[in-house]
């Protein structure tokens, strides 16, 4: 596990001393809980309707490089895994960092930890292929 | 909704004039130790607030409790607990507090541009968002558009709250 959950641009920003990301996070199961989901596609979709995905790891981390695409606000970010659907109900003006508004515990000023299952009743919740 | 707002704001509008130590006319006049001070009519702000959240609320923007221009809503900051961001609707107390925000911003300008009709690009609120100024968030409208027409009909007291519902209700990007 490589820091899940917290701002991943904070080290990896192009004035940081890692790899850049120009938009990165974690993906949870649900929101009860913190366990990452991988095999997540997680669509990055501009206002013309130019679309980039990534794909979250076994820590449940999705990245992607300033080469592959840049944050150019707004941005419409939708993800989903084996018929699950979620998206977000505002786009990403100008934190790539997914955690920078999604930090845990929700509160006021937080929506709380991104996550795939909304109702585990409703929505089956995948099968993990990580150990 | 109006009327908690509208006596909300009378209290505002109160308020602004006590700290400015001013007299009770509702004009922008620059006496000899005192400047009256007025604002945009707060009973429509609302329209303007909702199309605010969408376009500068989101918490990566001014959705921080951090920014000057502070917009509490709905998809964005919450005024309180239990309030959280994509839960329940704008409260009237948000309304409020996001119209305090923006009006505390420039006060004089803006009492320029509500009442003696003066040009809005005074305000840095209307230049940011015009990109005539710099702005983090770039440039998020452009003169005449829905949000340009949104915010400065409503600042000039000519409110229109059409341009407003466009914004609020612009379709999201389909994924090609």
């Amino acid at each position: 596990m490589h820091r899940s959950g917290q701002p991943c641009l904070l080290c990896h920003d192009e004035a940081g001393n890692a790899p850049p990301f120009s938009v990165a996070g974690t993906v949870y199961i649900d929101a009860a809980s913190l366990k990452p989901i991988e095999d997540v596609t997680v669509n990055l979709i501009d206002p013309l309707g130019g679309t980039f995905s990534s794909v979250t790891n076994c820590a449940g981390n999705f990245f992607v490089r300033p080469r592959e695409y840049s944050l150019q606000g707004p941005i419409w970010v939708n993800m989903q895994r084996e018929g699950v659907f979620r998206e977000m109900d505002t786009p990403v003006y100008r934190d790539g960092s997914c955690a920078g508004c999604h930090g845990d515990p929700i509160g006021p000023a937080s929506a709380g930890h991104v996550f795939l299952i909304d109702d585990p009743e409703v929505e089956e919740v995948p099968v993990s292929r990580c150990r | 909704m109006s009327l908690s707002i509208r006596s909300s704001v009378r209290g505002c509008r109160s308020l602004l004039l006590l700290i400015m130590g001013c007299g009770s006319d509702l004009e922008t006049q620059t006496h000899e130790h005192q400047t009256v001070l007025a604002a945009p009519a707060a009973a429509d702000f609302p329209a303007v607030s909702d199309a605010l959240e969408v376009s500068c609320g989101t918490l990566d923007c001014h959705g921080q409790v951090g920014r000057n221009l502070r917009v509490y809503g709905y998809g964005g900051l919450r005024l309180s607990a239990p309030d959280t961001p994509a839960g329940d609707p704008t409260t009237d107390l948000e309304y409020l507090s996001s119209y305090v925000s923006l009006v505390s911003l420039e006060p004089e300008t803006l009492s320029e541009v509500a009442i003696l009709q003066a040009d809005p690009n005074q305000l840095s609120l209307v230049r940011k968002t015009r990109g005539i100024e710099h702005h983090k968030g770039g440039q998020r409208a452009r003169t005449g558009d829905s949000l340009d027409r949104c915010i400065v009909l409503w600042l000039t007291g000519k409110f229109d709250p059409d341009p407003c519902a466009d914004v609020v209700n612009a379709p999201r990007p389909n994924s090609q």
